[in-house]
C-alpha cells in the first residue's frame, strides 16, 4: 500500500487550503474509495464526498443504476427554433415515429405564431423546411437519412424559409 | 413419538412448513433426524459458502427445490470485484448427481454460466422453475438450452440479471410446451420474436405470470393480451406508440378484458397519451411497479395513483414528488409496501425528489404500511419521529439520504433522535438500514430497543467503536449486519467474537480494521471465513494496514478453495 503522507501531500481535497481534516473515517484513504475518475479527495466530515464520485453510493442494484443512466444520457428533447417566432419549443424526439409524425408535431405547435407553417402530405412543404444541427455541429436538411440515424444525432431543429434552406446540404 | 411407525412421523413433518421448524426437529433424535432428512422437500442456504454441495446432496437426498444466495449483499452496489466466486456450477453438478428429481432452482446473487444452465436443463427431466434474481454470466444460449430441454417447465422468472444477448430464444419453447405459468424476461435487452412469443402465450392457457423486455412493441403487448385474458400480473414492454393508431385502440380494448390482473409493471419507454388505456386495470391492482417508468412524469403518476385505490404495494421513482405522495396517501389505503427510487441517482441535486414531507404524509394516510425503501434529499429527526409515532407496525425500515453525512436540515443534527424514535417505537422491526449525519448515540438505541432486528446496513455513519460495540451487545437477533466507511475498528471486531457464530455474515468496507485484528479473529474462531479483500490484490502493507473489505461468515465447510487472488483467507 502507499505511504499514506506522501499521498496527502499531494491529495486534491474539497476542504479550504489550510484547514485540518476533521477525523472522518479513513480520510487517507479516500483514494481507494473513489472510483478512477475522481480527482478530489474525500475531505473532511463537513464537505461530503460527492456522490457522483462515491463508489457504491446511493446504495442501488448495478441493474437499476445503469438503465437510469443510460436513459439520463438518451437525452432526446430537442430545442426547435422557428425565424420569426419570438420564443423556442422543445420536442421529444423519442416518442416519435418518423419525419411525418415530427412534422405534424411541429405543425402543432408552431401554427401559433401564424408564420404560414401548414401541414401538407408527403412532408413536402410550401414554404418552410426543416433543418436540425447534427452532433459535428453542421446544419442539415431533415429527411436524409433513415430516421433513427437523424434522431440519434440531431441535437437542435429550425424550422426555415426554403430561400434560406438552399444553402443547406453542402458539405462541412 | 417413538410409538409411531416413521411414515406417520413424516407425514406429521410434512405440515411444518417452515425451514426453521423443519431444522429443529432434526435436532431432537436420531430417529428424527433421519425421517426428516429423508422426507425434506425445501432448502434454502443464505450464503453458498456456509456449507459444501456434497454436503447437502448427502444429507437431503429427495430435495425437490433448492434456494441460493451467494454474493455479500454489498455486491449489488459494484462493491466486491468481479470474480469474487458464488459459481452455481458446484452445486448443479452435485445435484444432478445426487439429486435428480430437483424440480426447482431459486438463485440470488450468484454467477451461472450457459454451460451450467445447459447441465441444468439436461439433468433433471422433472424440473420445473428458474428463478434468477441479480445472477450474472449467462447468455441468451443458457436461456435457449432452458427453454427447449425442460419439457414441464413452468416457471422462468429472470429478475434484474445481466445477461449477455446473443439472439432470440423465445422461439426455443417447442409447440410441446404448454405448461407455463410464470414467464418474466423483463431484464433482457435483446430481440424477441413477436410471432413466437404469441403462440407461446396462445398454446399456455395456464399462464399468469408475464413481464415483458424493453424490446417488445405496444402493438405485439395488444395482441398478447389479447391471447392471455387471464393473466394475473403483466408486465409491458416499451410503452411508446401513436395514442390515435388502431394498435392502441386494440391494446385500450384488450386491457378491458383483463379482469384478473392484479399487478402491473414495465412501461420502459411511455407515450404519456398512451396511459390512459391502463386506468379501467388500476382500479383492480393490488401491486404496481412503475420504478423503471422514468419517463413518466409526477403529474402522470398522480393520475395513474389516482385510480389505483386498491394498492397494497407500489414502486415508483421520485419523479412522484412529496406532491404525488401526498396522492397516494390519500387514495391507497391499503398501502402496506411502500419503495421510492432515486431517478438520478448520480446527479447533482436539481432534479426533481422527495423530502420527510413525502414520507410524512404517506405514514399518516396509510395505516397498513409496514415496508418502506425511501431514497430522498434530506429527512428531519421531526418527520421521523412522527413517523415512528403514526406507524409502530414497521418490519423494514429502509431510509437512504442521498448525501452521505447529510444533518438535519432543520436544526442542523444528527438524525440520531429520529431514528431512535423508530426503532422505539417499531417493535416488530426485522430490518433497518440508516443514513444521514448520525452519531455513536443512534447504535446505542438501536442496540438498546430494536430486539428483533435481523439485518442492518450502515453507511457513513458513527464516531467510534462505541457505536459498533453497542449493536453488536444489543440486537440479539442479529443475522446479517452490513457497514461501509464508519469509524469502526479492531476493538469493535474483537469485542464479541462468538456473536458471529449467530450470524450469517458481517461485511466491513473502509472502515478502521488492521490485519491483525482479523487475524486474530480468524484464529479464535475456527469455523468463520474471515475473508479480507483487497482491490488490487496488493496485501503487502503488514499487520497493521487498514483492511480495505472484510467479510466474515460461519461455515461448517471450511475456507473455500474458489477465492480469486485477491480474496485472502486468513
Amino acid at each position: 500500500m502507499e505511504n499514506l503522507d506522501s499521498l496527502k501531500a499531494t491529495e486534491l481535497r474539497l476542504a479550504l487550503p489550510g484547514t485540518e481534516e476533521g477525523a472522518p473515517p479513513a480520510s487517507g484513504r479516500a483514494c481507494k474509495r473513489l472510483s478512477p475518475e475522481a480527482g478530489d479527495g474525500g475531505g473532511g466530515a463537513a464537505t461530503p464526498p460527492s456522490k457522483a464520485q462515491v463508489v457504491g453510493w446511493p446504495p442501488i442494484r448495478s441493474y437499476r443504476k445503469s438503465y437510469l443512466e443510460e436513459k439520463k444520457n438518451a437525452e432526446t428533447f430537442v430545442k426547435v427554433s422557428m425565424d420569426g417566432a419570438p420564443y423556442l419549443r422543445k420536442i421529444d424526439l423519442g416518442v416519435h415515429r418518423g419525419y411525418k409524425e415530427l412534422r405534424e408535431s411541429l405543425v402543432g405547435m408552431f401554427k401559433c405564431f401564424s408564420l404560414g407553417f401548414s401541414s401538407t402530405e408527403g412532408g413536402c412543404s410550401s414554404e418552410y423546411a426543416i433543418a436540425y444541427e447534427d452532433k459535428d455541429g453542421d446544419w442539415m436538411l431533415a429527411g436524409d437519412v433513415p430516421w433513427e440515424m437523424f434522431a440519434s444525432s440531431c441535437k437542435k431543429l429550425r424550422i426555415m424559409k426554403w430561400a434560406e434552406a438552399r444553402g443547406l446540404g453542402s458539405s462541412s | 413419538m417413538t410409538y409411531f411407525p416413521e411414515e406417520v412421523v413424516e407425514h406429521i413433518f410434512d405440515f411444518l412448513t417452515s425451514h426453521r421448524d423443519r431444522n429443529t426437529v432434526s435436532l431432537v433424535c436420531k430417529a428424527w433426524y433421519r425421517v426428516e432428512r429423508l422426507s425434506r422437500r425445501n432448502v434454502f442456504i443464505g450464503n453458498c459458502y456456509a456449507v459444501k454441495p456434497g454436503t447437502l446432496v448427502s444429507r437431503f437426498p429427495r430435495i425437490r427445490s433448492l434456494k441460493l444466495k451467494g454474493k455479500p449483499h454489498f455486491a449489488d452496489f459494484n462493491l466486491v470485484p468481479p470474480g469474487w466466486g458464488a459459481n452455481a456450477l458446484p452445486w448443479v453438478e452435485a445435484i444432478a448427481r445426487g439429486c435428480p428429481n430437483l424440480e426447482e432452482l431459486h438463485l440470488k446473487r450468484m454467477v451461472i454460466s450457459d454451460e451450467c444452465l445447459e447441465l441444468l436443463a439436461r439433468s433433471f427431466p422433472n424440473f420445473r422453475a428458474l428463478v434468477l434474481v441479480s445472477c450474472e454470466g449467462f447468455s441468451t444460449d443458457g436461456l435457449a438450452a432452458i427453454a427447449t430441454h425442460c419439457k414441464w417447465l413452468r416457471e422462468l422468472d429472470l429478475h434484474e440479471n445481466e445477461v449477455d444477448d446473443r439472439g432470440e430464444w423465445i422461439s426455443c419453447f417447442p409447440d410441446s410446451c404448454t405448461s407455463l405459468v410464470s414467464l418474466n424476461f423483463a431484464c433482457l435487452k435483446g430481440e424477441v420474436n413477436a410471432l413466437a412469443l404469441e403462440r407461446l402465450v396462445t398454446r399456455c392457457t395456464n399462464l399468469q405470470s408475464l413481464r415483458l423486455s424493453s424490446a417488445v412493441s405496444l402493438e405485439t403487448l395488444s395482441r398478447v393480451i389479447l391471447r392471455g385474458p387471464q393473466l394475473r400480473d403483466l408486465g409491458t414492454g416499451s410503452y411508446v406508440h401513436d395514442p390515435r393508431s388502431e394498435p392502441y385502440l386494440n391494446l385500450a380494448s384488450a386491457f378491458m378484458a383483463c379482469k384478473s390482473l392484479r399487478s402491473l409493471s414495465g412501461f420502459w419507454e411511455v407515450t404519456a397519451q398512451c396511459l390512459p388505456a391502463v386506468y379501467p386495470i388500476c382500479s383492480n391492482l393490488t401491486t404496481l411497479n412503475l420504478s423503471y417508468a422514468a419517463s413518466i412524469q409526477g403529474t402522470e403518476l398522480i393520475k395513474m395513483i389516482r385510480h389505483s385505490r386498491k394498492l397494497q404495494s407500489l414502486w415508483v421513482l421520485d419523479l412522484i414528488g412529496d406532491r404525488g405522495l401526498c396522492v397516494v396517501a390519500s387514495t391507497c389505503k391499503e398501502l402496506q409496501e411502500l419503495r421510492v427510487f432515486p431517478s438520478d441517482p448520480s446527479g447533482d441535486g436539481s432534479a426533481a425528489s422527495v423530502t420527510e414531507e413525502g414520507l410524512l404524509s404517506v405514514s399518516m394516510g396509510c395505516p397498513k404500511l409496514h415496508s418502506i425503501l425511501y431514497f430522498c434529499r434530506q429527512m428531519t429527526n421531526a418527520a421521523l419521529i412522527d413517523v415512528a409515532k403514526n406507524c409502530p407496525r414497521f418490519t423494514r425500515f429502509r431510509l437512504c439520504v442521498l448525501d452521505p453525512r447529510k444533518p438535519d436540515p432543520l436544526t442542523s443534527r444528527p438524525l440520531d433522535e429520529g431514528f431512535g424514535a423508530i426503532v422505539r417505537s417499531c417493535r416488530e422491526l426485522r430490518r433497518l438500514s440508516v443514513s444521514g449525519l448520525l452519531t455513536d448515540k443512534v447504535f446505542h438505541y438501536i442496540g438498546r430497543y430494536a430486539q428483533k432486528l435481523e439485518m442492518l446496513s450502515v453507511a457513513f455513519a458513527g464516531e467510534s467503536d462505541r457505536g459498533m460495540q453497542e449493536l453488536m451487545e444489543g440486537c440479539r437477533r442479529l443475522r446479517k449486519l452490513e457497514i461501509r466507511d464508519c469509524p469502526f475498528g479492531d476493538a469493535a471486531l474483537l469485542k464479541d467474537a462468538d456473536k458471529y457464530e449467530t450470524m450469517r455474515s458481517l461485511w466491513m468496507s473502509s472502515c478502521d480494521v488492521t490485519l491483525q485484528a482479523c487475524q486474530a479473529l480468524a484464529a479464535k474462531m475456527p469455523r468463520l471465513n474471515v475473508e479480507v479483500i483487497s482491490d488490487d490484490g496488493d496485501f503487502a502493507g503488514g499487520a497493521v494496514c487498514q483492511v480495505e473489505k472484510l467479510y466474515v461468515y460461519r461455515t461448517v465447510a471450511g475456507p473455500r478453495d474458489d477465492a480469486p487472488a485477491y480474496v485472502w483467507t486468513l
